[in-house]
């Protein structure tokens, strides 16, 4: 089995990085080897990778659909466990237990939207990554990942040619 | 155009003020950007350091009387019949009221694509967290046995006590709840680019605090697709939710039998009250923090003058809206809802009422002028009247009404004490505080939205005048 290696090189736009990007999809690096480091969120594609699929929505749904059993749970089962009369109200209104149950939907919903995002992003996640600081300055890190040593020389060319920077074997550090 | 300062360029160019100006065609570097907020956040002088001990010092106070309320019992709040609601319940719903333009500003304008919003969002934000923070107090400080409360959350129990779900108050306590835990969650997803880029750029206890808080960002690709993902589902989901907690606030007053409480205009009213006097307690320290922490590269009066905008239509909305409701009860010619209008009108209220509609109506009329809204001193002027004016009428709904009713045995006035006034100062000052340390630990403008935000914008030449150009990027 060939040796694989890690490599990151540097880029002052996102014209330049899609163009690497282009040479090195044309060398056959799969695009899951591939990761992008930016400072700022490009549109969708912008730089010729593939659309990513997130469950997101779904874990939002299931978050909102638990939070609607527990809301009508509360407003509407637990009454009848126990009774409490007021003012000749029936002991399960339903005004009230629709806001209740819409209360806990929404809830529910909106821890489901901050924990689903973090589990999606693999967060929180404090081990030693590639990264490079400059990111925050503006530039955009182009990381190959278990890329096989005899590709090394093309994947560098690649890089060299659309203007990328300190093209080097990167080494994980503390974020 | 004639008012507009014009710069003509070499080749005859025209470029307008708002052209000039604008905020996302800066041509400085990231690292200038991101300079340009970590530098005023560890700049802090004695004034600063001052304002933050006087503000402790009258949190504290307020502390202490909320002790001595407890241990003495809530009638010295000034709290008896017919009056049973005072200025507790008026400053919570003005904490309320204030919570939703973070809301307004940050969900409904990420979801317009309206670019102007981007330098403000996270004060606007941070605002609304710490007024809900404010306003989560008042029903633990109404309840008066504060031990209680847990009584509140529903667990079987060998009292056999079960919270009572048809209550408003137990659906003021969710809904605030709810909107507490959505909006600082809101906030704090946001934060997490810029929370990477302010580790990047710190040494010493603010990188500590920054790693932690920043949960091991990179920005990957997938990582931003994800991160702006959940931003648009949460803007969606929070926007029923900030309409429904004002509403179901409302209907603590609505729902009961008390005259110009039992109005099903209630709802409206007091949303648009609140995303009033919301809008105009952030121009308020929008125009504060601007000055204090010289973010006025980043915070231009082009964002004074949309947020002035908004305050004008908001304002406009409130005078129609009162309008709706005082016609029906003034028509009904109910005896005792008559009698609360003269009280109003000509009564012991009178001055009240009156500084409320000056406070809030002229204001408005200013506001209709850009110079006005471009003019830093002159928005924090007309902003802080509506601040006063739209608690005094949160006063005048709560306290004001509850003096008359149906039964003219009962009826009775209200004095707050010292007491009732510590603890609510203790919230003002409280909020200011927390509002304070906030902006020198937290990145208070979202640079990363700005430089995104750069991606979209471009000037280009219209006839003989340069004009901005927006571009769909998404």
């Amino acid at each position: 089995m060939d040796k694989t290696i890690n490599l990151m090189g540097l880029f002052d736009d996102d014209v330049t990085t899609a163009a690497a990007l282009d040479d090195i999809y044309d060398l056959g690096v799969e695009d899951d080897q591939i990761t992008v480091i930016s400072s700022i969120p490009y549109p969708e594609q912008a730089l010729g990778r593939e659309h990513v699929w997130i469950r997101l929505p779904i874990i939002v749904l299931v978050g909102a659909a638990i939070g609607f059993a527990t809301g009508f749970f509360l407003s509407s089962i637990t009454p009848r466990l126990y009774p409490i009369n007021v003012s000749g109200h029936p002991i399960t209104g339903g005004p009230p237990a629709a806001i209740i149950t819409y209360i806990f939907t929404m809830l529910f919903a909106v821890i489901a939207i901050f924990i689903g995002v973090l589990w999606e992003m693999d967060v929180p996640g404090f081990e030693k990554k590639f990264y490079d600081k400059r990111i925050t300055s503006g530039k955009l890190a182009v990381l190959l990942e278990n890329l096989p040593m005899n590709q090394e020389k093309a994947a560098v060319s690649a890089m060299e040619k659309n203007g990328g920077q300190d093209i080097r074997r990167p080494e994980k550090m503390s974020l | 155009m004639s008012e507009i300062s014009r710069i003509r360029k070499s080749d005859g160019v025209i470029v307008p003020e708002d052209v000039q100006d604008q905020l996302l065609l800066t041509t400085l570097s990231d690292d200038e950007l991101n300079a340009k907020m970590l530098e005023p956040m560890m700049k802090t002088g004695p004034l600063y350091w001052g304002v933050l001990a006087g503000l402790a010092a009258v949190f504290f106070w307020g502390l202490y009387a909320w002790a001595y309320q407890i241990r003495w019992g809530f009638g010295v709040a000034g709290i008896n019949r017919p009056v049973y609601w005072g200025m507790y319940i008026s400053t919570f719903v003005f904490w309320v009221g204030i919570s939703h333009a973070g809301t307004m500003i940050s969900a409904v304008l990420r979801i317009f694509k309206a670019d102007w919003r981007r330098p403000i969002t996270r004060g606007a934000e941070a605002m609304t967290a710490f007024a809900l923070l404010m306003a989560g107090l008042y029903p633990m400080i109404h309840v008066g046995r504060l031990w209680k409360v847990y009584w509140m959350v529903p667990y079987p129990n060998n009292r056999y006590l079960w919270p009572n779900f048809q209550s408003p108050l137990m659906w003021d306590m969710l809904a605030i709840t709810t909107y507490l835990v959505g909006s600082s969650l809101y906030l704090y997803l946001a934060l997490l680019p810029d929370l990477g880029m302010a580790r990047d750029n710190s040494k010493g206890w603010r990188y500590k605090l920054y790693r932690a808080m920043a949960l091991g960002w990179r920005g990957t690709e997938s990582g931003w697709h994800k991160l702006e993902k959940s931003l648009g589902i949460f803007a969606i989901v929070i926007i029923p939710i900030f309409l429904s907690v004002h509403s179901i606030v409302s209907w603590d007053f609505a729902v009961t039998s008390q005259p110009r409480w039992n109005s099903t205009i209630l709802p409206i009213f007091f949303i648009i009250g609140a995303v009033f006097s919301g809008l105009s307690a952030l121009a308020t320290i929008l125009v504060l923090v601007r000055w204090g922490m010289n973010l006025d590269f980043y915070i231009r009066k082009e964002h004074l003058d949309n947020v002035g905008k908004l305050i004008f239509v908001a304002g406009i909305s409130w005078i129609y809206v009162w309008f709706a409701g005082l016609i029906v009860e003034w028509y009904s010619n109910m005896p005792v809802v008559i009698e609360l209008l003269h009280d109003e009108w000509y009564g012991e209220l009178a001055p009240l009422f009156y500084a409320m509609m000056v406070l809030n109506i002229v204001p408005i009329f200013f506001l209709a002028f850009k110079k006005v809204r471009r003019n830093p001193l002159a928005l924090l002027i007309l902003t802080l009247m509506v601040n006063v004016g739209m608690y005094i009428e949160r006063f005048l709904i709560v306290a004001g009404n509850l003096m008359r009713n149906y039964m003219p045995f009962n009826w009775g006035d209200y004095r707050p004490t010292w007491v009732s006034i510590s603890i609510v100062t203790m919230t003002f000052a409280g909020f200011i505080l927390f509002y304070m340390i906030f902006t020198r630990v937290i990145p208070y403008v979202p640079v990363w939205e700005i430089k995104q935000g750069r991606l979209r914008f471009s000037t280009r030449q219209v006839g003989r005048v340069e004009v901005i150009t927006i571009t769909q990027v998404d």
